[in-house]
């Protein structure tokens, strides 16, 4: 997670998320594939024009969720139940209804994904964790243990795929899934709890106790392009949304 | 109870683990689901609830299942999740869950059987979410009744039980002798826990 | 007890409660203010404990049954020895600034406080430079740099130079030697690794493995007295502390000097032994993610029987390109041919039935929850029978030194132990071609030759081996040719001889080589003179 100097990362970490939780509960809430559609489509244009996104990023990031996107899409129409058969084949059923719901649940996926692709393409973790202790009152011990943990995410996933190159090798192939649950996790586990407790060592010897009662190299405050950022993105999401009940 | 750094930076490292772990699973779920339908699919539903119980019976302190298993899902969220925001919602209702069945002993007994009933509760609390927000109001009852039961049974046997198998694993090499599962276990006396070298 | 002790301990014992035995044991020290103390030992000595210690980690942080008296000081900075789990920010300047926020330092004095602390460690970069992207040797000069933020009285340092490559440890080093000479400080080491560090100590004490004190005293008297028991404790001894590298280069009759100058004789007469068929052929190899060429345009024969080091600045490629052998890594241009045939033809079972590899964290290769298992698995999925999984896992059990632990899960053995099993795993085929990635790193001499002597008796049966590796004696002992890469591209393929002697090229690549030649070299400039 880093900030990209565009518009929307110079907004408050906080209020930002917020305001794409809200649209991502208003998503929930609708069930029309078309408001679902220009509700992503406003995510898009958002991510362009003040998000810093150039077509080329849009389509590396979004491209492996247009496979998602299928799959939801069949597994919702081709399971569903509904009047109007449009077609059948052994255990697969695709009715009209189906095929709407599918629309609309993949396209949420879709607007998902992208809603959270624009918080987390425009913010940098460190001022998201100091927006969370200086405007949600979040304790500062939790904060930079937050901040010590999220540090592991690539290590992680660097792990991971190092493993899978290593089990290649020695023809390791999971058969069972939950082995190969307890496969992967056990040394991501291992090297994750010996390498939290020295973290935590590490903080507290340089003096972290975890209070309120310390300075702040970086603060993050609230200003008035959050608010009309906020107010903004609410009055065009939910006009959306009734203008479906109005059409 | 105060929380220690230590457990602090423990509860965030396992969630971050866990999210990456629930990641990669969630990939590998979507071409299970539209092969075999998503009734097949929620076979693997327990899995995702298994931060909650590693966590709190290796930390023992109210809270730690349900900050695990919602810090894995905004791990999960924040790495690009499909599952977008009803992964950080269902994490934070299958944590509730979890976090009840632990509650229910008052905080006091980590024996498998309540491991499992954390993995059961927590498929429960996926379920409220579920019924509460998604698409699921659109199947039949039989089919809500079969997921419930698919997915208790999952959450049961890949949560509570897997979980209580990863921790033994993790108690042998001897990773965890400075939290309070081995604290406890010292307590109460088993002379014979003791690491040899190391 | 002293009332008067600036910093140490009287009778102190130490026990974690999972064990039985003391991993501290009665150990009285006194330290004085600015004193350079080095503490030794065999691993799992208490070494580490006893700073924990005496920095007031523990009890504080760490809970352990402590019986005796401890004197702190209050101030103390303490530097640990994993560059990744000491920091909990993402960017240089936030690292540093943590320090001060714990200290209550107002914002507005925090950026001149920053850019100081930053030029005190060295830290010649951007202060927005996120903490992810440093190299090992970096990051411990960020650590120093955090620690210093802390306005320390005292400095404690816990092995801080293990896990870095001999470049950056020489710089750590000569950072600490300088900053000591300017400040005054007073520094408590723990380290394993002796060369350039115990020159400037001006005291040493030893502890034995039941973590007792057994010696101190000045450097070169405990090394000299305690030879011994320093060398089964698995210390990397000094090249040539005491003695002076001044005294080697200017006098021809020094023992040392007469030492290495035949030395060196030996190497240059020494026929390398040249291998049988090619293994390995590579032609005009690219290697490479996305549009980023991580080794280019590579053209390199690997003969039957040979030992290759691949050695080269981190970042030169080495990885990747040894990856790339075991087919980890997909070729973007160019063909490798394994014994003749294209790589890329070769079914995964056969291909790692000839080709094992051995990672450098060997936890990530673990399979199995026994070690017999683990050894066994390849025989089990192919079907072997009984009899044969148990007399080939029991023959390498013994090789490698493991049948004592043939129960035993994996993730509890000791580091030495898990990188020979890691590489007693890729041996159940006998391979043909074993390669390696920094087999040595972070192993103390004692284990560390251990394997390297495993190796030898398996090149001398037929196998090929291919390392990744930093240390340059290790190279020049007992490989047949070396692969010096710079930049992703080969500058240097063949014996270790003509590159240890080409003084534009290790310079090049700052390559430091063995003692030997760096008397040749120096003697050469000598003359110049």
């Amino acid at each position: 997670m880093k900030g990209n100097h565009s518009w929307l990362s110079s907004l408050n970490p906080a209020c930002k998320l917020f305001a794409h939780l809200l649209v991502m509960f208003m998503l929930m809430a609708i069930s029309d594939f078309r408001e679902t559609l220009a509700i992503w489509l406003l995510a898009v244009a958002i991510g362009i024009s003040i998000g810093g996104w150039r077509i080329s990023y849009l389509l590396k990031r979004l491209l492996p969720y247009f496979g998602f996107f299928v799959m939801i899409f069949w597994m919702m129409a081709a399971f569903g139940k509904g009047e109007e058969t449009i077609w059948s084949w052994a255990w697969f059923h695709v009715t009209k209804e189906s095929v709407s719901h599918g629309l609309t649940i993949s396209l949420r996926m879709l607007g998902f994904v992208t809603y959270g692709l624009l918080f987390t393409s425009t913010t940098d973790l460190t001022s998201f964790i100091m927006s969370l202790i200086h405007q949600c009152r979040l304790s500062p011990k939790w904060a930079y243990g937050l901040l010590a943990g999220f540090r592991f995410i690539p290590l992680f996933q660097s792990e991971l795929s190092q493993m899978k190159a290593a089990h290649k090798i020695r023809g390791y192939k999971q058969k069972n899934s939950w082995k190969a649950f307890a496969r992967y996790s056990l040394p991501l586990f291992t090297q994750g709890i010996r390498k939290s407790e020295r973290i935590a060592i590490a903080m507290e010897a340089r003096g972290f106790t975890g209070s309120r009662d310390r300075t702040y190299y970086q603060t993050t405050k609230l200003a008035g392009k959050d608010f009309v950022y906020f107010i903004g993105l609410m009055v065009v999401v939910f006009g959306v949304w009734m203008a479906g009940f109005v059409l | 109870m105060k929380w220690k750094m230590k457990e602090i930076v423990l509860t965030v490292i396992l969630a971050v683990a866990c999210g990456v772990i629930y990641l990669g699973w969630s990939t590998l779920w979507i071409p299970i689901s539209a092969l075999v339908g998503p009734m097949g699919a929620h076979f693997m539903f327990g899995i995702w609830v298994i931060a909650s119980p590693i966590t709190a019976c290796i930390i023992r302190k109210p809270g730690a299942a349900f900050i695990s298993e919602t810090a894995a899902a905004a791990v999960e969220l924040l790495t690009g999740s499909h599952f977008g925001l009803s992964a950080l919602m269902v994490g934070v209702f299958q944590g509730i869950g979890a976090e009840i069945a632990f509650a229910l002993f008052r905080y006091k007994r980590y024996h498998v059987s309540v491991l499992m009933l954390s993995g059961a509760l927590a498929a429960c609390g996926s379920m409220a979410y579920n019924l509460l927000a998604n698409g699921f109001s659109y199947y039949t009852a039989e089919v809500l009744v079969s997921t419930l039961v698919i997915q208790v049974i999952s959450g049961i046997l890949l949560g509570g039980l897997l979980a209580k198998v990863v921790v033994g694993s993790l108690v042998k090499t001897g990773v965890l002798d400075q939290y309070e599962i081995m604290k406890e276990r010292r307590k109460q006396g088993h002379a014979d826990e003791y690491v040899s070298g190391l | 007890m002293q009332t008067n002790m600036y910093l140490g301990c009287n009778h102190l014992s130490v026990r974690f409660y999972q064990h039985r035995k003391k991993i501290v044991d009665d150990i009285t020290l006194s330290i004085h203010p600015g004193e350079k103390l080095l503490i030794l030992g065999p691993s799992g000595c208490g070494k580490s404990t006893l700073i924990s210690a005496l920095s007031g980690i523990i009890p504080e942080f760490l809970d352990a049954e402590v019986t005796g008296e401890v004197v702190r000081r209050e101030r103390a900075g303490v530097m640990f020895q994993d560059p990744d789990s000491q920091f909990c920010m993402l960017h240089v300047d936030e690292e540093i600034a943590f320090s001060l926020e714990n200290r209550r330092i107002p914002r507005g004095k925090m950026d001149e406080m920053i850019s100081d602390v930053m030029d005190k460690a060295g830290l010649n970069i951007d202060k927005r430079t996120s903490i992810e992207s440093l190299s090992g040797g970096m990051k411990q000069r960020l650590a120093l740099a955090c620690i210093l933020a802390l306005d320390p009285e005292v400095l404690f340092f816990d092995e801080p130079t293990a896990q870095l490559d001999p470049q950056g440890r020489i710089e750590i080093f000569e950072l600490l030697k300088n900053l000591s000479r300017q400040t005054g400080q007073t520094m408590v080491f723990v380290e394993h690794v002796l060369d350039g560090c115990i020159e400037w100590m001006d005291r040493v004490i030893l502890l034995n493995k039941d973590g007792r004190m057994i010696g101190s005293g000045k450097p070169e008297e405990v090394l000299r007295e305690f030879d011994a028991e320093i060398k089964e404790a698995g210390i990397w001894r000094p090249k040539l502390f005491p003695v002076k590298w001044n005294d080697v280069v200017e006098n021809h009759d020094h023992p040392v000097s007469a030492e290495l100058t035949r030395f060196i004789e030996t190497r240059s007469e020494e026929h390398r032994f040249v291998g049988g068929n090619p293994m390995i052929r590579v032609e005009d190899a690219t290697i490479g993610y996305g549009k980023k060429a991580i080794v280019q345009d590579l053209n390199l024969t690997i003969h039957k029987g040979e030992w290759i080091s691949i050695v080269g600045k981190n970042g030169s490629g080495k990885s990747t390109f040894l990856k790339s052998l075991a087919r980890l890594e997909s070729l973007r241009k160019g063909k490798i041919y394994f014994l003749e045939k294209e790589l890329s033809k070769w079914p995964d079972v056969e291909l790692y039935e000839k080709a094992g590899f051995v990672f450098q964290n060997p936890e990530l290769q673990f399979i199995a929850d026994m070690v017999f298992e683990e050894i066994a698995f390849g025989g089990r999925q192919r079907n072997w029978t009984e009899e044969q999984i148990q007399e080939k896992t029991h023959q390498l059990l013994r090789e490698f030194g493991l049948e004592a632990h043939r129960d035993a899960h994996p993730f509890t053995l000791s580091l030495g132990q898990k990188r020979r099993l890691s590489v007693a795993t890729m041996l159940l085929f006998d391979q043909d071609v074993l390669l390696l990635d920094e087999p040595t790193f972070g192993q103390d001499e004692k284990t560390a030759k251990e394997l390297i002597k495993k190796l030898k008796e398996r090149q001398a049966q037929g196998t090929t081996i291919i390392m990744v590796t930093h240390d340059m004696n290790l190279v020049d002992q007992c490989s047949d040719k070396v692969l010096l890469l710079k930049n992703g591209k080969a500058a240097y393929y063949g014996t270790p001889y003509s590159l240890f002697m080409n003084e534009v090229l290790l310079e090049d690549s700052s390559l430091v080589p063995p003692l030997h030649y760096k008397l040749v070299h120096a003697r050469k400039e000598l003359s110049l003179v």
